[in-house]
Formats: structure tokens, sequence, C-alpha cells
């Protein structure tokens, strides 16, 4: 038996090939505001072991350290000069470990942790929403040997102040989550263990008592697009974006001193998306309203859930909600600016925001709960703000308001309290050397849908949308640099989108291509049902 | 004239038309060994990258792009033949990040998936 335990020993040491590690090469006297830099490299653990690819991902609680810069130093070393390198990021996920594996069997948690997690029966997602965490994939791979021992890459961090977060310490700050090791030539693959899997600060001293955190709140995805001055006695005293977090950690403030704040949208780093704001939904729930249509044509109610909607729904500057708004954002998506007073790429943000608690709440002092001020003291130095788009009235890129004024008589759980999912099949293909992109549609109350998809306009040219969505229906189909914008809504209300194939999408190559993968990115969808019930989108 | 004989002969006899396939030359960097599944040729990706697509049968099939949320950003039906099929996947249309692709039959049964990043 003995004899045994002992020939069995070796062959589980010998089950890993290399090992992955990372460490901080700064001195551990770490105070708040420091700058750590992590570095990654690998380990030999089996002779022969030879990967010339290596993808792993790692992560970091972006609460408690914010990323500067990194460095790959792979290509530093003389066998791998030509090394093609990579690194991609996310904020906002955190790895759910495999527990039928080691959490430090990379190689296991690479293949059956996230390459083929979707087979692993109720345990499918490997990268749930944390949004304490950030993700970065590093791929790397050379046509030789990636060499050991030498750091692959180098990555620079800011030490955060834990003060105004859930945590009491540094320990874990970062983790190795998987790591694939390959040698391309032989597709062999290597088993890899992490060495170091998290780095713990051990004591990390200081820490601004009067640092201040502004937290934005809205749903749009892009909150380092959103700029904030803080103005006391109308000078500024402290500007810039919000982090990828939804964060500003102001330092400089004093306690008990009232300031205000503008937060507004950077128009130049917007413009990719400010024309996303508005959409068929958009247009139909203005619709609605404007003929007191509640939640079922003909009627006299109210189909706007919050009385802040009459503020982002009123676009021409005339007071009121009316048929000229929804003919405007309905102008919006068929291509036509006919309003300055809305959220489009021509006419810049329209900003609105207040205290989260304030906003959408009017009062005498605050126009639709724009509360704009806040004062920091001994016990709050965290204050959370609501930020709105004009035009946006389903909150799509808003915030919505979580008070609802007295009074206001709208109506409730329209729309923002029901959306259903729908399951589409949109797909390209090659057919008689045109691209072809087609919308497959099952549903049948839908009265708006829109698509917007970017295209490859190095290869492709837009040729016609064709339609067959119905006699009643307004569609529109509009070409923006290389994005095209298109889809239907029923204006009246009188006819829904025919289901089947309302939207055949025809594209010309300007070269001769073999297949259409990867030409056309299918963008942002969106849809509402007759009874205004947004609809989310899931291409299958 | 003797060979030519023959041939017209032959044609002339045969009821059966027999198609000929021309042959799929897989380079070496997208040979695989499985009978099926989805090959990338390097998985730093820029413009473009070829793929081999080794399917089970004639047919029709499809790629799925996927970003790191799983939501599919692109979907191609295609139609291939049995064992090889070499194609590209274009790459220039989408943001810079990184992307699993994946293969499937017609009626969406699973075959193979691979991860790539963009320079």
């Amino acid at each position: 038996m003995k004899k045994l335990l002992f020939l069995l020993l070796p062959l589980f040491c010998l089950a890993q090939d290399l090992k992955l590690d990372h460490s901080y090469t700064n001195a551990e006297d770490f105070k708040v505001g420091d700058t750590i830099t992590i570095k990654f490299n690998t380990i030999q653990v089996t002779n022969n072991a030879d990967p010339n690819l290596y993808m792993f991902d790692y992560e970091y609680n972006n609460k408690l350290l914010q990323k500067i810069t990194h460095r790959f130093k792979v290509t530093d070393n003389e066998a791998n000069t030509s090394a093609q390198t990579s690194l991609t990021h996310w904020d906002g996920y955190k790895f759910k470990i495999l527990s039928t594996y080691d959490e430090d069997n990379l190689s296991a948690q690479y293949l059956h942790g996230w390459q083929n997690r979707t087979q692993v029966e109720g345990d499918t997602n490997s990268y749930p929403t944390d949004n304490d965490w950030s993700v970065e994939r590093i791929t790397i791979q050379d046509g030789v040997g990636i060499t050991y021992n030498n750091t692959l890459i180098e990555v620079d961090f800011k030490i955060k102040d834990k003060i105004n977060t859930n945590y009491s310490n540094y320990n874990n700050v970062t983790h190795l989550n998987w790591m694939k090791a390959h040698d391309n030539s032989d597709n062999t693959a290597y088993d890899v263990d992490a060495m170091q899997q998290k780095i713990t600060l051990a004591s990390v001293e200081g820490g601004d008592a009067g640092s201040v955190t502004i937290n934005l709140k809205t749903e749009n995805d892009k909150p380092t697009h959103y700029k904030y001055n803080i103005l006391s006695n109308n000078s500024s005293v402290a500007s810039g974006n919000f982090d990828a977090n939804s964060q500003a950690i102001v330092t400089g403030l004093e306690n008990d001193v009232k300031y205000t704040i503008d937060i507004t949208v950077d128009n130049e780093a917007a413009s990719d998306w400010l024309d996303d704001v508005v959409t068929v939904t958009d247009v139909f729930l203005v619709f609605k309203e404007a003929i007191k249509a509640g939640s079922s044509p003909g009627g006299q109610a109210n189909t706007f859930t919050h009385s802040i909607q009459f503020l982002l729904g009123e676009v021409n500057n005339s007071g009121n909600v009316d048929f000229d708004d929804s003919y405007i954002l309905l102008s919006h998506i068929m291509n036509e600016n006919v309003s300055e007073w809305f959220t489009s790429s021509t006419n810049g943000a329209k900003n609105v925001w207040g205290e989260k608690n304030q906003y959408g709440y009017s009062t005498n002092d605050y126009y639709f709960g724009q509360r704009k001020d806040f004062t920091p003291t001994d016990s709050n130095k965290v204050f959370d703000f609501g930020h709105g788009l004009i035009g946006d009235v389903d909150f799509s890129h808003s915030f919505e308001p979580i008070v609802q004024s007295e009074n206001s008589g709208v109506a409730r759980g329209v729309v923002q309290n029901s959306s259903e999912n729908l399951n589409l099949d949109i797909s390209t293909s090659l057919v008689n050397d045109k691209v072809e992109l087609v919308v497959e549609l099952e549903k049948e109350d839908l009265a708006g849908m829109q698509f917007v998809i970017q295209f490859d306009d190095a290869l492709l040219e837009f040729e016609e949308v064709q339609f067959n969505t119905g006699n009643l229906l307004t569609n529109f189909a509009t070409e923006r640099n290389n994005k095209l914008y298109f889809g239907s809504l029923s204006v009246e209300n009188q006819e829904n989108i025919k289901p089947g194939k309302p939207y055949k999408i025809i594209f010309n190559p300007k070269q001769t291509i073999t297949n259409t993968s990867g030409l056309i990115y299918f963008q942002t969808t969106d849809a509402v049902t007759e009874e205004g019930t947004k609809v989310i989108l899931k291409i299958q | 004239m003797k060979k030519l004989f023959i041939l017209l002969l032959f044609i002339s006899c045969s009821e059966t038309v027999y198609i000929e396939r021309p042959i799929q030359e897989v380079p070496e960097s997208l040979f695989m060994q499985e009978t099926t599944g989805l090959k990338l040729e390097s998985y730093i990706v820029q413009d473009k990258v070829r793929i081999n697509t080794k399917l089970p049968s004639d047919g029709k099939y499809r790629i799925k792009i996927l970003d790191f949320s799983n939501k599919i950003i692109n979907q191609e039906i295609i139609t291939g033949r049995e064992g090889d099929n070499i194609l590209n996947i274009y790459v220039n249309s989408l943001p810079v990040s990184s992307y699993t692709v994946e293969l499937y039959t017609n009626t969406n049964s699973f075959i193979g998936r691979q991860t790539f990043s963009m320079k």
C-alpha cells in the first residue's frame, strides 16, 4: 500500500505543467493614494512544456484599487520580441469559480469554468455581474515558446480609500481566474496552476477624511462619459469625469459647506450613442400620452408613470406634452432633427439631474426634484445623484425616480414595472454574392421595433431595406456613417408589426468575401408592445 | 484521340453523373484531428481571422459571435460541406474587445467554441 502511494504521488505532482503567478513589486508600507505595480509571470514545472499561446483572466476589486495603466513586458525578452499582445477590460463582473474543480487549477477553470460553462447544469454563468469587480483578459501569442520567469505584463493601480466602501481591509484585492496555455503548433494544452492566486495589501495607512464620494445614478452603461463640476459660491472647486464604477471621489471639500453640482454628458465622448437615447419606445409612449390613451387605446388616463416623464417628453419647449412632441421624436428616428430641445448627436445631451431622493419629486424649491446641492458632514460623505436626458421617457439612458410626486395623476406600472423578454432570430448570409441580414419575428403584438446595426463599410455598401411589416405602419431606415437605423412604428396604433420576416437588409460587398461573419455588429435593439410595454429583445 | 474516345464512351454510357468536389485545402494552422469542430488561425485578431468549421455533413450551420456578457452580436447562417470549410471572421465593425465564436447546427445543436481577442 505504501509503495502504491509513493507510486501515485509523483503522478499527482506531474499533473501541472506550469504556474501563473502575480505579485506586487513595491515595498510594503502602503498608503491610500499610493501607486502599486503588479507583475504577472509564469513558472515552469514540467521540462518539456513549451506553450506559445497564453490567455488568462484576472480580476481586481475596483472599490479598493483604481487601474491606472499597464505595460506589456513580454516583448522585452529576447526570445519573444515578436510576440503579439492584447488586453481587454470589463467593469462590473466577477468570476464564479466552478466548485467541482480546485480554484487554483487555472486550466480546469478555463476549460470547464469558462469555455464550456454553458454546459454545466444549473451553473452556466461564469461571469455574473458584480459592481465591485473589474475583469481583464490578457492574450499573448508568439511563433516560439513564451519564456518563463520573465514578467509578461505590469499593471499599475492606485490604492483607493476604503472609507466609503463595504470593505474593512485590503484582503484579496486581486484574483487569478483562469488560464489557457497552448502550443499552437500541435494544439497541446498544458495544465496550469496558480502560484499566488490572490493579493492582499496587509496594512494600508492614511485616508483622507475629507474624501467625498459622488455616485452617479443612470441606466446608461457609459458612466465615464459624464462630467461633474462642483461649485461653491458659483466658483468651481472640483471637476472631472465619473469613473467606470459611476463614482467621483472628490477631495478638498470642507465639512458643513453647501456645494452645488453640475452633472452633464461629455458630448464629444458621447457622440456615438446620443442618437440611441430616443427610440421607438419613447416615440410610442409620448404619442400615447399625447392622446391620453393610458394603458389602452381610447382611454383617458395618463400613460406616463412618473411626473418627470412630462419633463423628459416635452421636446419642443412648449410647456406641454402633445402630438408635436411625438412627431418631433418620430422625426428623429427617421433622421430629421426638427427641434433643438431634446437629446441627439445634433443637439447634444439635454441634461436633468438631482439628488437621488428628490429627483423626480417636484416641490416649490426643486422643479421636478432637481435638487443640485449637497453638504458634506463628519457623518455623511456619500451623495447620490440621479441623471436623466430630455427625450428619454422610457429611462433607457436615465435614472428612474424612486419617489412619486403627490397628486401627479399619473398611472403606475405601465412601462417601468413591466417589461418582457422576446427571443429573436437575426442572421446574415451570403446570397447571390450579396450580404443579406434577415430579422425573423414570431410575436404578434409589437407596435414598434427599432434596430441599430454597425457594418464594415470598407467591405460593405448598404443597398436597401425590404420591409414586409404591414400596410399601416410607418417604416424607417437611415444610414449614418457606418451605422444603419431601421424599424417600424404603428403611429396610429391601428396595426401591429406583421410576424414572419419583416425586415431584410441588403448590402453589396465591395470586394470578394468568403462569408459574412463579423461584418455586421448587432448594436442595439428596442421594441414596444401595443400596450406600451417595453420588450427586451434577445437574439438567439 | 484514344483517350477522348474512351471519355466520350464513358459519358455516353453512364447514367449517374458524379460531381467532383474540389478538395478543400487546409493550412497546417487550421488542421483539426477531430471529426467536427471549430478552429481559429490566431487568437489575437486584427482585420480578419481565418477559421476552420469542420462539419459532420452537408447543410446549413450557424456561426455566432458573442460578447463578454454572452450577448449575440453577430450570427451568420452558412451552407457548408462535410469536412473542412475555411472561412473568415471579419472584425473591423466590432468594438475592440474579446469575443467568443460558436458553431451550431441550423437547429442550434452545439458543435464548437473558441475565444479570440482583438489587437
